[in-house]
């Protein structure tokens, strides 16, 4: 039994936690998603997306971008494989989308730094791999204080790092009919636990199709709760 | 301030305090301690002197296109007409009290109908021209030793002896002065043109190899730049700083902005930024300089009603960029557009980033949201020719349903003149791009 005092106390912490996004949610982009998501991926906070190449990650990250109004985007990849027609493809503006081709990890990290407290940047989407503690921190602040939503692509190896993210989200590809990418949800803002989320996509246009909740277990074979 | 003369050093110019204390210029600096022991010696540099007041010159010429030189102690502005623009006089004056603050400069200022008059007023320290004493119309040596025997130390009391009895009595230059100082002849003094190129400078009092006085350096020098760019009424379209080593080459960068740039803390943002990456280490250095090789036109924001609040975007968008730009080189900070070339790899281009820039179509054709360098992998096809299994057996489908995306540019642009692109699904459900040139395969990229 707790006592009210504490069970009030706790209410408050709730809330605080849920109260981070005074910034609001930026849309996915896929109706069902931000609807599980409670509104989409949190603006003023640090979102990180765990995936292999070629399993969604990209593809997730830049529909958010293609989302974005009256603001620019970035782009931060050090690796150098970002391909802008294929973000367009996805709807990213590329006349609006900021792209920093630099190889060098410490100055691409300042340069994401930078980025991301820029008030007139929407979203920053990077793929930096290895943060540590404190530049994951860091990044943080500087998303908090510009108010845009920092998407990290990171690899799934990176999961049982420390991370400051407000949403981590691990995306997957599935075999099935069409295109199928999996997106669980490993923490969410109010420490709600959310079921995955089974997206299938257009393969020519890579628009989604259906999207269906997932039971927590991995094994998928019921997929009864279609939802449109 | 003392200079090495032969074998001794001597005196040159001193304080206020100092020549309370018996210290005048000509005296051996032995003989200028014995005077005053806590006297602080520095060391006359008359062309570190000569380029800070150019600059000054530089600077003031934003008051009044009218400056003049009495080098090296003051400098004169005409400023007919030019007091409406601030308001008063006195906010004129106040003003350039300001700037010169700023600029690190401890200044006596002085007003007056015409040139003699002021400077004689900002020499003599005092509110009226009566008060100031004699010596502040800068005479002769002779002069003074007689005006002081005659018991006249002030202007007042030489302004009153009758004019006629004094060409007999006194040199040329005093003559010459108290006309001017009537207004019945004028003054001349060497006009001063504000240089083409801006550059400002900072000497050390010694090499030094600290980052600190460095990036303090750059600091004060972009300050120095925006009251000299505010003289002009334009923003700095490129920078060139340069490091001026002890021994060896100086060491140099320069950065071109995206947009004229006139506040200070921008301009040291990106000067510092820059530094930053500028490998100083184990070398020595003697003084900072930073160049304005281009100038652009400052355009005064928009007070338009609806338009405001964009601009203010746009300007703070271009901040980014030229930070970025500055740090990381012009390359790196881009935007893409897509071209009409067929290649993947030359489907788009990387230009530089402007805030409005019209806005991109997305390509026909679906396209991977990452590329890699091609590498080669082993394909089975069916009889149709659609690959259908890949490296180590593992089973792909096509997705490309009926033909493959075939990329045709032209014999004449080398031996992969055609090439055909298939959509695959692996196993996994994970979407790539493979590519056929002839009879071989590679990976292209990833949906």
């Amino acid at each position: 039994m707790f006592r009210p005092a504490l069970v009030g106390k706790l209410e408050g912490l709730r809330a605080l936690d849920l109260g981070g996004q005074a910034h609001g949610c930026l849309s996915t982009g896929v109706a069902a998603l931000d609807e599980h998501l409670g509104g989409g991926l949190p603006c003023g906070a640090v979102t990180e997306i765990f995936g292999e190449t070629g399993g969604g990650a990209w593809w997730l990250g830049l529909c958010v971008l293609a989302q974005v109004q009256g603001k620019i985007n970035a782009v931060i990849e050090p690796a150098g494989s970002f391909f802008p027609p294929g973000a367009a493809s996805l709807g990213v503006d590329l006349s609006r989308l900021l792209v920093v081709r630099e190889s060098n990890r410490r100055k691409a990290l300042w340069a994401l730094e930078r980025v991301a407290r820029e008030k007139q940047v929407g979203a920053t989407l990077a793929a930096m791999g290895n943060l540590t503690d404190t530049e994951a921190r860091r990044l943080q602040l500087a998303a908090e204080s510009s108010g845009q939503a920092l998407i990290l692509l990171r690899s799934p190896p990176e999961l049982s790092r420390a991370s400051w993210g407000a949403l981590r989200l691990r995306v997957r590809s599935e075999p099935g009919p069409g295109r199928c990418i999996v997106v669980e949800v490993l923490r969410v803002r109010g420490a709600r636990i959310l079921r995955p989320m089974l997206l299938e996509l257009d393969h020519d246009t890579m628009a989604v199709r259906t999207s269906a909740l997932l039971p927590h277990r991995t094994d998928h074979a019921g997929r009864s709760q279609s939802a449109g | 301030m003392v200079e090495l003369r032969g074998d001794s050093v001597m005196v040159v110019d001193a304080s206020d305090l100092a020549r309370a204390a018996g210290v005048r210029p000509g005296m051996t600096a032995t003989a200028a301690r014995s005077l005053a022991p806590e006297l602080s010696l520095v060391e006359h540099k008359p062309q570190a002197e000569a380029a800070d007041f150019e600059a000054l010159g530089a600077t003031l010429y934003r008051f009044t296109p009218r400056v003049f030189f009495d080098s090296p102690r003051a400098v004169l502005l005409d400023i007919t007409g030019c007091d409406r623009l601030f308001g008063t006089v006195e906010g004129l004056m106040a003003e350039v009290h300001s700037v010169l603050a700023r600029l690190g400069y401890a200044a006596r200022l002085g007003l007056g109908e015409n040139a003699t008059a002021a400077y004689t007023l900002a020499l003599g320290k005092t509110g009226a021209l009566v008060e100031a004493p004699v010596s502040a119309l800068r005479l002769e040596a002779a002069d003074h030793e007689h005006l002081e025997a005659l018991g006249v130390r002030r202007v007042g009391e030489l302004l009153a002896l009758p004019l006629e009895s004094l060409p007999a009595r006194f040199s040329d230059v005093l003559v010459a002065r108290l006309r001017e100082l009537r207004g019945s002849a004028v003054e001349h003094f060497t006009a001063f043109h504000p240089p083409q190129v801006l550059c400002e400078r900072l000497e050390f009092e010694g090499p030094t190899d600290r980052r600190d006085a460095l990036m303090f350096a750059m600091q004060r020098l972009a300050v120095a730049l925006e009251e000299r760019l505010a003289a002009l009424g334009a923003g700095a379209l490129a920078l060139e700083a340069s490091l001026r080593a002890h021994e060896g080459p100086p060491l140099t960068f320069s950065m071109p902005l995206g947009r004229p740039t006139r506040d200070s803390r921008s301009l040291a943002a990106l000067l510092l930024g820059r530094l930053e990456s500028v490998d100083t280490a184990e070398r020595w250095f003697d003084g900072v300089e930073v160049r304005v090789p281009v100038l652009g036109p400052i355009r005064p924001p928009q007070r338009d009603l609806f338009s405001g609040k964009d601009a203010a975007k746009e300007r703070s968008i271009a901040a980014l960029v030229d930070e970025l730009a500055g740090r990381l080189g012009a390359d790196a900070v881009v935007r893409a557009e897509l071209t009409a070339d067929p290649r993947p790899e030359r489907s788009f281009a990387y230009r530089p980033f402007v805030a409005e820039a019209a806005a991109s179509a997305a390509p026909a054709a679906p396209r991977p949201v990452a590329v890699f360098e091609p590498h080669e992998v082993s394909v089975e096809c069916d009889a149709a020719g659609l690959p259908i299994r890949w490296q180590h057996g593992r089973q792909i489908s096509a997705l490309t349903s009926a033909f493959p995306e075939r990329v045709n540019f032209g014999w004449w642009r080398g031996d992969d003149a055609e090439r055909d692109y298939f959509m695959v699904r692996d196993e996994a459900g994970a979407q790539w791009w493979l590519e056929r040139r002839g009879e071989r395969w590679f990976i292209a990229g990833a949906f």
